[in-house]
């Protein structure tokens, strides 16, 4: 029906997360009446993102550089590793700009069912930037599923005998939540991580 | 709750029904008539499930584009409600209720259902998942939490299932799903062994009803483990290895059904086991009813051909509080009063 590298454009579309065959479609009609100079400046802007970006060599989160921008990042507390599953984390925490310590990225969490054991996830790493004095706590900010919990579970045991203090987010009502919405195990969690007032 | 209306397209057999319900229906018709798909109709359009099949791509009548069930319903408080499901061939089940949006599983603590089909006598002869499942879908529609615990262990033990069917398996990671599903496990068994206390006399009042005679009824819950499950799924991870399963746990119970101090399912007559089955399901509803606040509605699939005139007469007074759909091949003499549906090739032929 289209002209053949028009299909080809929208079959590759149709690969990446989220879009359908009805969004490949009207993207790549989109791309196509915008012409050449448009499409050449997607094509080299994700040929260089592909191309440049790499995996920071102390935390695995996004980089361009060996070091990424926290890590490198003088002015961080560089005695408190937030461990996290997915870079996106990583991404979540710096919008918030409450957090001055530095990153770790797990690449993942403990999930026999996808395959994934915890040779899969930079866990050696971990252990060896423990290695010394510079880290006095390591926070453990997996999700709250069951695969982020057992994660979670896993690396307290792992870190245990690096002798430093292992922390866990807190789980709870979220802010600006109404009460009444909040399903009884999260509430039951947040009465249990309550904290002093006066 | 009352149902008042049903519209039923595309469904089965059934190319298009209008249907209005009064308190108790009878639907009547020969075999392969459609009795059992209105029957079925009308759970799917409740409860957005079928007791028939867990596929709801098998509803779609052949030939036809779409089905779709519209159903309004009366509940305690005196709301009215309008629940519209529909389905094609391409597109999943869609679920409007009161023309808004709603999940699929909503529907189940709303709405409740109580169907008894035959094969129900499983519940005292057949396998023990028949029961456990008999169990946790009171539990799960009685209590949000405990829904949401019944699917966590599900996970649970379907990660621990994938992590020693793999090659070289990490002991560190199964010790930590052993911990929750041994947590997990003693939490379900406890609100099963709790919900069985309640059933227990409630489903022994409901079967002397029916039977019309003095039967002592006790349930007794069964664990998959002695004192401590983190311990048994220890002691026994060398067989699970070698079979690939987990042998210890909640979803490894049962529970023994005693008449008279003798196990129902090795020394009960057919009588028998007819009465208590029913008895079963007559007396989750009234469980139901005690923690919804909303009574269930009964359907009864083929209940009174296996039953004898005073059998049938006094199951129909036992089930007098409760809205009831039920199907036969016949008419039932005792059943005059009923509303009554003739149903022939798919098609409501009188009323």
């Amino acid at each position: 029906m289209y002209p053949a590298s028009l299909s080809k454009l929208m079959d590759e579309l149709s690969r990446l997360p989220g879009i359908g065959p009805k969004s490949a479609q009207r993207i790549a009609l989109f791309m196509v009446k915008r012409g050449p100079q448009d499409a050449q400046r997607l094509a080299e802007a994700l040929l260089a993102a592909a191309a440049n970006t790499k995996r920071c060599r102390e935390c695995f989160s996004l980089s361009e550089e060996d070091l990424c921008g926290v890590c490198a990042n003088a002015g961080r507390d560089h005695s408190v590793i937030c461990v996290v599953e997915e870079p996106r984390d990583v991404l979540a925490f710096e919008r918030g700009m409450s957090f001055r310590g530095l990153y770790h990225v797990l690449g993942g969490v403990i999930s026999p069912m996808d395959g994934i054991g915890p040779e899969q996830l930079h866990l050696g790493e971990l252990l060896n930037r423990l290695r010394g004095d510079t880290v006095k706590e390591v926070i453990l900010a997996t999700s709250s599923t069951i695969e982020g919990e057992a994660t979670a579970t896993y690396l307290a045991k792992l870190i245990a005998p690096a002798g430093v203090n292992i922390s866990r987010l807190a789980t709870g009502v979220p802010v600006g939540g109404d009460l009444d919405y909040v399903d009884e195990v999260t509430l039951s969690r947040a009465l249990d991580g309550r904290y002093r007032v006066t | 709750m009352n149902v008042v209306t049903l519209q039923v397209e595309g469904f089965r057999n059934i190319e298009a029904a209008d249907l209005l319900f009064q308190t108790r229906n009878l639907l009547v018709g020969p075999n392969g008539a459609g009795k059992t798909s209105i029957a079925e109709a009308v759970a799917v359009a409740l409860n957005g499930r079928s007791f028939r099949t867990f596929d709801l791509a098998m509803l779609l009548r052949r030939g036809a584009d779409y089905w779709r069930t519209v159903a309004t319903v009366n509940q305690e408080d005196n709301s009215t409600h309008r629940i519209a499901i529909s389905a094609t061939s391409q597109q999943r089940e869609r679920v409007k209720l009161d023309d808004r949006n709603v999940r699929i599983t909503q529907l189940a603590t709303d709405f409740p259902v109580v169907t008894f089909i035959p094969e129900d006598r499983d519940l005292v002869v057949g396998l023990p998942g028949i029961r456990r499942e008999y169990l946790d879908s009171i539990l799960a529609r009685s209590d949000p939490s405990v829904y949401r615990l019944l699917s966590r262990a599900a996970k649970i033990l379907k990660q621990r299932r994938n992590l020693i069917r793999s090659n070289n398996p990490d002991i560190v990671t199964l010790d930590i799903f052993d911990e929750e599903l041994a947590s997990a496990s003693i939490l379900i068994s406890d609100a099963r062994e709790n919900l069985l206390g309640y059933l227990q006399g409630v489903v022994e009042e409901f079967n002397q009803r029916i039977t019309g005679r003095s039967e002592e009824v006790c349930f007794r819950y069964l664990r998959s483990w002695k004192n401590d499950p983190l311990s048994d799924l220890k002691a026994s991870r060398s067989y699970d290895f070698r079979t690939g399963s987990t042998s210890v746990g909640f979803h490894r119970d049962d529970f023994i059904i005693e008449l008279n101090g003798l196990p129902a399912k090795s020394t009960a007559s057919q009588g028998q086991i007819r009465s208590l089955a029913i008895a079963l399901r007559v007396g989750s509803a009234q469980v139901l009813q005690n923690n919804i606040g909303e009574p269930p509605l009964l359907i009864l699939d083929d209940v009174f051909a296996e039953f004898d005139r005073s059998r049938a007469a006094r199951l129909v007074t036992a089930i007098g509080q409760y809205q009831t759909i039920a199907t036969n091949t016949e008419h039932v003499d005792i059943m005059d009063d009923w509303s009554v549906y003739e149903i022939s090739g798919g098609r409501i032929v009188s009323h």
